[in-house]
């Protein structure tokens, strides 16, 4: 076929030959132009700093982008440019939104693109775009009735018409492989890349859950769990793990426990690590979103014990969110020791001795 | 500097030696005509964006006291006009001229060259920068870009073409309406809906509904609450925005965040952004929530000591300790410093900022008078 990649400039092309590339013009005063590489592969990689590594677009692409675009062509030669770009420059939502029309417009296979987004997203992991464009793609996929789909309405035209096309309609029942195999997609990513706690995976695994919610099975539920136990046992200090675990619990309404349960569960983790935040966090957003005060008896019993046990040895501070959460409670309670647990945390923890300040005095006027 | 000169800018060897040096304002000042001529090609990916960078330098030069030639800034005011798309062609800025386009026929949506909410947004802060009179700007064209971008939910989408829409782009419909002094395109009921719905259980916000919470998206929610709240009290339609509770709990998370610097989510590192972001959500919250405004929870002399160990010494900021600076980091870390300046020497002569609108203080009183004079029956 066409060859995309190729180091030869697109203006040197045989088979862009019939195009006249279109340069860009900026007038007499541009604001903060870019020195664009004249092309990307020889480029001096101390002159870029550390971003030398990241390829960056030429030029000479995007004049014969210019040029494709002014003849408003849709072929796979356009659409091998487009993908020349992107690996370029993965943020050009211009770039995207052209690739789109064309892939719709020509009713090209989106399971290819799909599987070419397996690469771009491992590669351009904090891209929106990409995530965007993959989106789309499943959703695709998704629906045999697919406004996208649509050959009678031109493209650009469906896509661009309003925002309120923005989510594909409800996927076919048939799509429960595509939806197990993105999760599985996913969760291979957030290893491959060494990186979970990135926002955009896992904003995209959320839709994933909530647009193929109705046809996943109780199985596929569990194996969420499953996937989420292991991702604590990784590091129990991921906050994305929790909120993660709130989106099913609570979100998605997925409860297969009680309160009581989750308070329990949540309190084992505590006490394997004590100061981290992400569990305590969590467990004030179940208490709440089950209509409950910080005064648990549970919960209270459990950060005594934390306190005290912590207090008796000498070298160890008693972890400041188990003494937070007995002055909060006491606070909610408008019990007069809150103050000293303020007075005692802004001691503790001198970074926030403004905030510990302004709690006590709240206290004592309680 | 020269074309050549920029080209042959090489940081590699400089930085190993003289990293620990703080960067004076003489030096933030070099780095910043250097990238206002122009950017080094690292930035390429970022020519769809060019006008936020160039906000983030021109704001950056306004913090430090520095200001651009006379002659530059009749060429930069053009330019950024020449990015301004009609009221009949969409109306809005683009954010750059890279698709090579100045004009369009009259009633032209170009579909591949459309204007982009934050290229607005900033267009706008860079013309009170650069002390425009607003006389080129296209009101109902702005207006018309807001509405086309709109969804049902109350957010918002950067281009109409683009159908994903978070809170950061909430945040930049508000903050256009607050700088025209116009809320018309913005459905306040379905908006504030939307930044309820991504409040989160820790009392932070995420970039969509029901996702992690995240300080630049706490504060884009934060600001937007604030600027709708104002909105709706001019109006006489005052509101409260947020419970008591919910108001206690953000501020427990907020003050949660700072770990010398400040993190963006719990158990992440410290980012310089993150000290802007998390301080202008704690100022919008103040604001909102009536707190008292001598309330502080920051302890600014350690934020200060973060940030400045973060400016290499060719001048500029970065994200972390040891690393390139960019203008996006040089200009929020520049700008927390302004909010820190009673407790860090180093930015005692910095411009005051508004924290709600990301811009100095004199810039901003500039931009209500020209859109106040140009309202005014003539």
């Amino acid at each position: 076929m066409f060859p995309w990649f190729s180091t030869m400039l697109y203006a040197e092309r045989d088979d862009f030959k019939d195009l006249q590339p279109i340069p860009q013009d900026e007038g007499p005063s541009p604001l903060a132009p870019i020195n664009y590489s004249p092309k990307c592969e020889c480029r001096d990689p101390c002159f870029v700093g550390s971003l030398a590594l990241k390829m960056t677009p030429d030029k000479d692409a995007m004049d014969m982008f210019r040029a494709v675009v002014h003849a408003n062509e849709k072929s796979e030669r356009a659409l091998g440019l487009t993908e020349d770009i992107i690996r370029m420059n993965a943020g050009h939502y211009t770039v995207w939104h052209y690739r789109t029309t064309i892939i719709v417009e020509l009713g090209l296979d989106i399971q290819a693109e799909l599987k070419l987004m397996d690469e771009l997203s491992t590669e351009f992991l904090k891209s929106y775009q990409v995530w965007h464009h993959r989106r789309l793609c499943v959703g695709l996929l998704a629906t045999s009735t697919s406004p996208f789909a649509s050959k009678d309405a031109p493209a650009a035209v469906t896509i661009a018409a309003s925002p309120e096309t923005s989510s594909p309609p409800p996927p076919l029942e048939s799509s429960k492989e595509l939806a197990q195999s993105e999760l599985k997609f996913v969760a291979e990513l957030f290893y491959a890349t060494d990186d979970p706690k990135n926002y955009h995976t896992w904003v995209y695994r959320q839709w994933i859950l909530t647009y193929f919610d109705k046809i996943l099975q109780d199985e596929d539920r569990h194996l969420e769990f499953e996937f989420i136990e292991s991702l604590i046992k990784d590091d129990i200090y991921n906050n994305s793990v929790w909120s993660h675990r709130f989106f099913c619990l609570f979100k998605l309404g997925w409860l297969q426990t009680t309160l009581e349960a989750e308070i329990e569960y949540v309190l084992s983790k505590i006490g394997i690590a004590p100061s981290n935040m992400s569990s305590w966090n969590y467990l004030r957003g179940l208490l709440k979103a089950n209509r409950r005060g910080l005064n648990d008896e549970r919960v209270l019993q459990f950060s005594e014990t934390l306190v005290k046990a912590k207090s008796a040895s000498d070298d160890m501070k008693p972890p400041v969110p188990a003494l937070e959460w007995l002055a909060d409670a006491a606070l909610e309670d408008k019990n007069p020791i809150a103050t000293k647990y303020y007075l005692q945390l802004k001691e503790m923890d001198p970074i926030r001795r403004h905030y510990w300040s302004w709690k006590s005095h709240l206290a004592l006027a309680a | 500097m020269t074309f050549s000169e920029i080209s042959s800018f090489s940081p590699t060897n400089v930085m190993i030696k003289e990293m620990a040096k703080p960067a004076t304002a003489t030096q933030n000042s070099k780095f910043l005509s250097r990238h206002l001529q122009l950017l080094p090609s690292a930035y390429e990916s970022n020519d769809t964006a060019r006008l936020t960078l160039a906000f983030f330098i021109v704001e950056a030069m306004a913090i430090v006291g520095e200001s651009v030639t006379e002659e530059s800034r009749r060429g930069y005011i053009d330019y950024i006009y020449s990015c301004q798309l009609t009221h009949s062609n969409g109306g809005g800025f683009r954010g750059s001229l890279s698709m090579g386009k100045q004009r369009y026929d009259q009633n032209e949506i170009p579909t591949y060259d459309p204007s982009n909410l934050t290229m607005t947004y900033t267009a706008i802060l860079l013309l009170g920068l650069l002390r425009d009179d607003f006389t080129r700007l296209d009101m109902a064209g702005v207006l018309q870009s807001i509405r086309d971008r709109r969804h049902p939910d109350g957010s918002f989408s950067p281009t109409p073409t683009n159908s994903e829409s978070d809170i950061r782009l909430v945040y930049c419909a508000c903050a256009i309406s607050t700088l025209i002094g116009d809320f018309s395109a913005i459905d306040v009921a379905s908006t504030l809906a939307y930044i309820h719905g991504c409040r989160t259980y820790d009392g932070s916000y995420s970039q969509i509904p029901n996702a992690e919470g995240q300080g630049g998206t706490t504060y884009c929610a934060l600001a937007s609450l604030e600027m709708i709240s104002k909105h709706l009290s001019q109006q006489n339609r005052q509101q409260e925005l947020l419970s008591q509770e919910d108001v206690h709990c953000t501020l427990r998370w907020l003050a949660q965040r700072q770990v010398d610097g400040f993190q963006g989510r719990t158990n992440k590192d410290s980012d310089t952004c993150y000290s802007f972001w998390i301080r202008g959500a704690f100022n919008s919250l103040k604001s909102l929530a009536n707190l008292p405004t001598d309330l502080h929870l920051f302890d600014d002399e350690q934020d200060g000591h973060f940030i400045i160990s973060c400016a290499h010494a060719l001048g500029g900021i970065a994200k972390y300790p040891d690393e390139f600076p960019d203008v996006l980091h040089n200009c929020l870390g520049l700008s927390a410093l302004s909010m820190a300046q009673n407790r860090v020497e180093q930015a005692q002569s910095f411009s005051h900022i508004n924290s709600t609108l990301n811009v100095d203080v004199s810039s901003l009183e500039h931009i209500h008078t020209c859109i106040n004079t140009l309202k005014e029956p003539l």
